[in-house]
């Protein structure tokens, strides 16, 4: 605040105070009689000085200057600061100057940075208030929520947009055969290996979880033989997912992730060669080890063979033809979960080859 | 740079041949850990509005002057020192350890203590690799007390050190840890320590080749009178060896320019090629050449020479050079007589021509390597021919012709499509060409060749630097006020301040001067830099001397209504603040801080009061007059009015035009009281007869008035 | 004799720590400021909300990922950080504080600690001390830490200018 009120407008003797005065104001006859009435430093008979009575300081007391405080009315004398030069040191904010057709944003704010109010040019504001029509959301400067939050000022779509124009010629194509026909990447990249790695805030980069490998193969693709593809899946027990036909190796048991992954393709490796392997005593297979109940060759094909042939005896008309259909049906049926559909499938198909009509 | 292993592969991938479909994955395309960070680094550019990135980027703490960055800049760096060694002194209180891996930066420690060290060779050695010369001094002479064995080679090796660098520790532009103070220290090499560690080192180490070139280049680094000649000494008594090219060049540099011609021909003898440093010190020995003509022709005899071998002048050839273009003597403009200043100009000329064929040398360079070929060969015909009139050239090597010479030329280069070369700097005086090259064309105010060299300087093959807190900042100044000179346009004035200010060039006085006295001249209106040269001004702290003053006269130049509305609050803040600021100056009345009172002078108070006016603060500004007719105010301990001046008779008189307008009686008595301290009664009358005429006055008031006058003096 | 010891220990047995647990005095006053009668209470924002609005109306004043369940790797460490660099800055810069100290934001950027927030000019402000403390500062934390920080604090005239309201 530029106040001048320190230079006090006492009427003294000037020219306009004259013509002040001349208009007829009411000090106008007191200065004169202030004038006439002597000053205190008259001297009486003997030529020695007035000796005034002391009464009162003639200082403001303690609780007059408190009072006036308290009520506002003290007369604030304002002190010359100490440090003026450098308080004028003080620049204008950067941001009068910017100008969108000189300057480039990228080039002001180039990485992430916290808000600073002289340099971005927007006039935002942010807060809540309780009435937002009577007073208006706190002002950008000194405002500590817009300090608080991460700003993306630094990735202006211009800026991502140079960015990635810079960062192009280190890139390659994607193979088109893929961006074509998604489903090749199953039969030509059977093989994916994925791994983690782990960005820290702090002073430590280690983290234990960047060493787990996890290979996921393809098992169609390594063409075993229908024995060898069975005895895969019995070595690979767990690993193996029916449903998507893929073997998940996952390891962490060396150090390094390089490790891992080469422990991964050694235990493949093996899982191969193993699975094509015949062992003698493979030969001693019987209907029993089967990982799954076949139809071929179970009691029930044979009765079932029997029924149909009885059936037709008494009269009724199977439908021999689907009793293939009716094999598939009940391997899915007793090679996995048991539910009601499946079971009302398994009747239908019951009724359909025995050629029993569908009411009964 | 970017390169491909191989062309794109075609893939296959599967474990087994036969239906193997195909996916053509282009192989990776090879780059550096840091290629794609420079990448993406090179789509930012420098932000013109912004300080050096050094300082806290805040407007209280944006450094305006050079002073200012200075203390600024080594503050903080002094912070840093202090946290340091108090980080260095306790580092128990620091062990928080739990990063991986180990960081040893956020670990300072002491250096080896000389008196506590192993006392072997080995930790000899690891001080002297780390260069501290002193320290290893110190440790030698132990080893030695001590009795303990100190082989030759090691011997030899400190002798390197301790020659090179004078038995006295690195200097501050070889610091590595603290970068910033490098900029800061001084540059001067002292005068060689006789009897120290080198001087001893020498006597008891054998005098080959090597020991003897080394005490003879560090005789010369480190001259003065004596060790020259005992440089020059040696050198004789060691007639038989063959002193190594470093030597050669020590004492080239240190001696007159015909003795190093002999040198230089005694160095051809003994088969010894010369490189650039050799033909900086001929330059520097025939810069010391006293006459100016033999000087000049010293000078392009050794470009010429260079050119012949097949090398590319370095900067500093051209620093040197150019530093001695102009005698030193006609450089100071008040000491130059008549016939000098004929000389002068004429020196001044040739200096210019010199460093526009200098610069067109270097542009070439960086630009089309073709081009580079015709102008390369251009010269060469010229000193050629040069050489043929003046004389015999100092190294007889082989002198091709013109063409045979452009042909080796193109075959030892290689002519390629790569047609972008970088400058790099070649010795740690480089960067000064591009200094004293502004300093030669800003006496010349050619404006042209300033802007090459500041493109040369900026492009982004340059990589020659200047320290940009002492250096550079000279540069750009010369390059400002050149280019504000001699530019009419207040607009093209504008972007080079604003862009320059104060990043690359600290606000001064000289500069000030200049663009308040270029708004002066010129016919055209910019409010902008007016606004932004005061607030400069008060920034660094110009308030308060000559440009003050020229302040408040361009302020009061400005016509308000030519303003928009935005710009005439600016006006107003600024002149509030200005008038408050100089208020607060005079108010300094205290004891101790009396020496940063500045009195208001009456022009000064009349000017503040006037400007007050036009924004419409009429009341401050009565108030302000007031000062000048108090006496308390202008006398004694709280004075704070200079008791001499006068108050500006135009502004008085524009005052008072305003007060009668307003029709404001008080106001125009105040102005015409002021008035007629130093108006006579005649140039008083009038305006007394106006005032009554315009204002109400009352019977009273006009005796007064007319009183009043007839008081004064006639 | 037996008497005195007597005395003792019944003071002994009187000195003990209660809970109180009535209900007036049961409220919770955390972050509540007190109006004063003539308005002289300066409230910044945060101070102006209520602790129930933290993350509604008031945003966090510390960044980490260290709360969040995968990145849990030093949790407590991190909050013994901050208060050390809290501490720090409050003790460091005691005349150029704005509200005691108490609103500094502390932001991790991968490695890097950034220290963010208002500072006042003293009433005697020296830029050159200013830069001294800031080099100081950035550095002793930084050796402190083992980790690079960064100080982003800004400057304000004073504390009015982060008033928000005046209670």
């Amino acid at each position: 605040m530029h106040r001048l009120s320190h230079i006090s407008t006492r009427s003294r003797s000037t020219l306009a105070d004259k013509l002040r005065s001349a208009v007829g104001g009411s000090d106008y006859g007191k200065s004169k009689q202030a004038l006439a009435a002597g000053s205190i430093a008259a001297k009486d008979e003997n030529g020695e000085d007035f000796r005034e009575l002391y009464v009162m300081p003639k200082r403001k007391l303690r609780g007059q200057i408190q009072l006036e405080q308290n009520t506002g009315r003290a007369e604030i004398k304002t002190r010359s600061r100490f440090d003026l030069m450098d308080r004028l040191a003080e620049r204008p904010p950067r941001s009068e100057e910017m100008d969108p057709e000189k300057h480039k944003w990228s080039d002001v704010w180039p990485a992430a940075r916290t808000f600073a109010a002289s340099v971005v040019p927007l006039p935002v504001r942010m807060g809540s208030r309780p009435n937002v029509e009577k007073r208006a959301p706190f002002k950008k400067e000194g405002n500590l929520e817009l300090v608080k939050i991460p700003n993306f000022l630094h990735l202006t779509p211009v800026a991502i947009k140079q960015h990635c124009d810079a960062i192009k010629k280190f890139c390659t194509p994607f193979p088109p055969e893929l961006i074509a026909t998604p489903s090749l990447a199953a039969t030509c990249l059977p093989i994916s290996v994925q791994y983690s790695t782990y960005i820290h805030q702090g002073t430590n980069i280690r983290d234990i979880r960047s060493r787990v490998v996890t290979m996921i193969v393809d098992v169609e693709s390594l063409k075993l033989t229908e024995n060898a593809q069975e005895k895969f899946i019995r070595l690979a027990g767990k690993r193996y997912n029916k449903e998507s036909k893929k073997l998940t190796i996952i390891t962490d048991r060396c150090h390094t992730r390089k490790q891992n992954l080469d422990y991964a393709h050694y235990l493949l490796t093996v899982l191969y060669h193993e699975a094509n392997k015949v062992e003698q005593w493979a030969e001693l297979k019987e209907r029993s080890d089967n990982l799954q109940v076949e139809f071929e060759g179970s009691e029930t094909k044979t009765k079932l063979v029997d029924l149909i042939e009885k059936a037709k005896t008494a009269g009724l008309k199977p439908d021999e033809s689907s009793i293939t259909e009716f094999g598939e049906m009940w391997k899915s049926y007793r090679n996995s979960e048991e539910t009601v559909d499946k079971t009302r499938e398994y009747g239908r198909q019951m009724k359909k080859l025995l050629g029993i009509s569908g009411n009964n | 740079m970017i390169g491909r292993i191989g062309l794109s592969r075609v893939l296959t991938r599967g474990l087994s041949s036969g239906e193997a479909a195909k996916l053509t994955i282009q192989p990776a395309i090879e780059r550096s850990p840091t290629d794609l960070l420079n990448a993406l680094s090179e789509t930012v550019g420098p932000d013109t509005t912004a300080p050096h990135f050094a300082y806290i980027d805040d407007p209280i703490t944006i450094p305006s002057t050079q002073s200012a960055k200075k203390t600024y800049f080594m503050a903080k760096e002094f912070g840093k020192r202090a946290a340091r060694e108090l980080a260095t002194e306790w580092p128990t209180l620091f062990a928080f350890d739990r990063d991986q891996p180990r960081l040893p930066a956020f670990r300072p420690q002491h250096l080896a203590d000389p008196f506590q060290v192993d006392p072997t060779e080995k930790s000899l050695l690891k001080m002297i690799k780390s260069r501290e010369v002193q320290d290893s001094c110190v440790l030698y002479e132990r080893l030695r007390s001590e009795n303990v064995e100190v082989s030759e080679k090691v011997q030899l090796e400190l002798f390197r050190l301790v020659a090179y660098y004078n038995s006295s520790n690195i200097p501050f532009s070889e610091w590595q840890e603290w970068a910033g103070i490098r900029n800061f220290g001084e540059e001067s090499n002292g005068k060689w320590k006789t009897g120290g560690v080198a001087d001893l080192l020498f006597e008891t180490l054998q005098k080959t080749d090597e020991t003897v070139s080394i005490m003879i280049a560090a005789l010369c680094k480190f001259h003065d009178s004596q060790s020259v000649e005992r440089a020059k000494e040696l050198y004789k008594e060691h007639q038989t060896g063959k002193i190594h090219l470093e030597a050669f060049n020590g004492l080239i540099g240190a001696s007159s320019f015909n003795a190093a011609k002999k040198l230089a021909a005694e160095m051809n003898s003994l088969k010894i090629s010369p490189n650039i440093s050799t033909f900086n010190a001929l330059l520097f020995s025939a810069a010391k050449i006293s006459k100016y003509e033999e000087k000049i022709k010293a000078f392009s005899e050794i470009i010429a020479e260079i050119r012949e071998l097949d090398m590319e002048p370095a900067l500093s050839c051209y620093y040197i050079i150019v530093k001695n273009l102009i005698d030193s003597k006609l450089l100071d403009k008040e000491k130059r007589g008549e016939n000098e200043e004929q000389s002068y100009n004429k020196q001044l000329t040739l200096a210019v021509s010199w460093i526009s064929e200098i610069l067109n040398e270097i542009e070439g360079d960086i630009v089309f390597f073709k081009k580079r070929l015709k102008i390369r060969i251009f010269h060469i015909k010229i000193d050629f021919l040069q050489q043929n009139v003046i004389s015999e050239p100092i190294f007889r090597s082989k002198f091709f012709k013109m063409y045979d010479f452009s042909h080796r030329f193109c075959q030892n280069q290689g002519i390629s499509d790569e047609n972008y070369k970088n400058l790099a700097p070649v010795t740690s005086q480089c960067h000064l060409f591009f200094v004293e090259a502004m300093g030669v064309l800003y006496r010349a105010s050619n404006e042209k060749l300033a802007e090459q060299l500041r493109n040369i300087y900026e492009s982004s093959q340059n990589s020659i630097k200047m320290p940009v807190f002492t250096v550079e900042s000279t540069f750009y100044n010369r390059y400002l006020q050149l280019a504000i000179e001699q530019t009419p346009s207040l607009n093209r004035i504008q972007e080079l301040y604003f862009s320059m200010v104060p990043r690359l060039v600290g606000v001064n006085n000289s500069l000030t001067s200049l663009v308040f006295r270029k708004i002066s001249a010129s016919s055209e209106r910019n409010w902008p830099l007016l606004r932004r040269a005061i607030v400069d001004g008060i920034t660094a702290g110009q308030l308060n001397g000559v440009l003050g003053e020229e302040m408040r006269k361009q302020l009061s130049n400005v016509q308000l209504h030519t303003l928009g509305t935005s710009e005439r609050e600016q006006y107003t803040t600024l002149v509030q603040k200005l008038v408050a600021v100089w208020i607060e100056f005079s108010q300094f009345t205290e004891e101790r801080m009396r020496r940063l009172q500045r009195k208001l002078s009456p022009s000064q108070i009349s000017e503040c009061a006037l400007l007050l006016t036009r924004i419409g603060e009429q009341q401050k500004a009565y108030e302000l007059l007031e000062l000048l007719l108090d006496e308390n105010a202008s006398s004694g301990e709280e004075a704070t009015v200079y008791p001499k001046g006068h108050a500006r008779p135009w502004a008085m008189a524009e005052l008072f035009e305003d007060a009668l307008r307003k029709k404001d009686t008080y106001g125009a008595a105040l102005c015409l009281e002021i008035l007629s301290l130093t108006a006579n009664r005649a140039k008083l009358e009038p305006l007394v007869n106006r005032m009554v005429e315009k204002c109400n006055v009352n019977q009273e008031q006009a005796r007064i008035l007319q009183g009043f006058v007839r008081l004064r003096p006639q | 004799m037996l008497r005195y010891l007597q005395n003792v220990e019944t003071h002994i047995s009187h000195s003990y720590r209660q809970i109180s647990t009535t209900s007036t005095l049961h409220k919770n006053r955390a972050a509540k400021t007190k109006s004063t009668s003539n308005r002289t209470q300066l409230l910044t924002y945060e101070m102006a909300q209520k602790p129930h609005h933290i993350g509604v109306r008031k945003s966090w004043l510390t960044w980490h990922s260290q709360n969040l369940e995968e990145f849990r790797q030093t949790q407590p460490l991190v909050v013994a950080q901050d208060e050390v660099v809290r501490r720090f800055i409050r003790g460091f810069f005691p005349q150029n504080l704005v509200v005691s100290g108490n609103e500094i934001v502390i932001k991790r950027r991968g490695n890097v600690l950034i220290v963010a927030g208002f500072l006042q000019y003293s009433r005697r402000l020296d830029i050159r001390r200013i830069y001294w403390m800031f080099g100081f500062a950035e550095e002793f934390l930084s050796i402190l830490l083992k980790q690079p920080v960064k100080l982003e604090l800004a400057f304000v005239e004073s504390e009015e200018e982060v008033a928000y309201n005046y209670i």
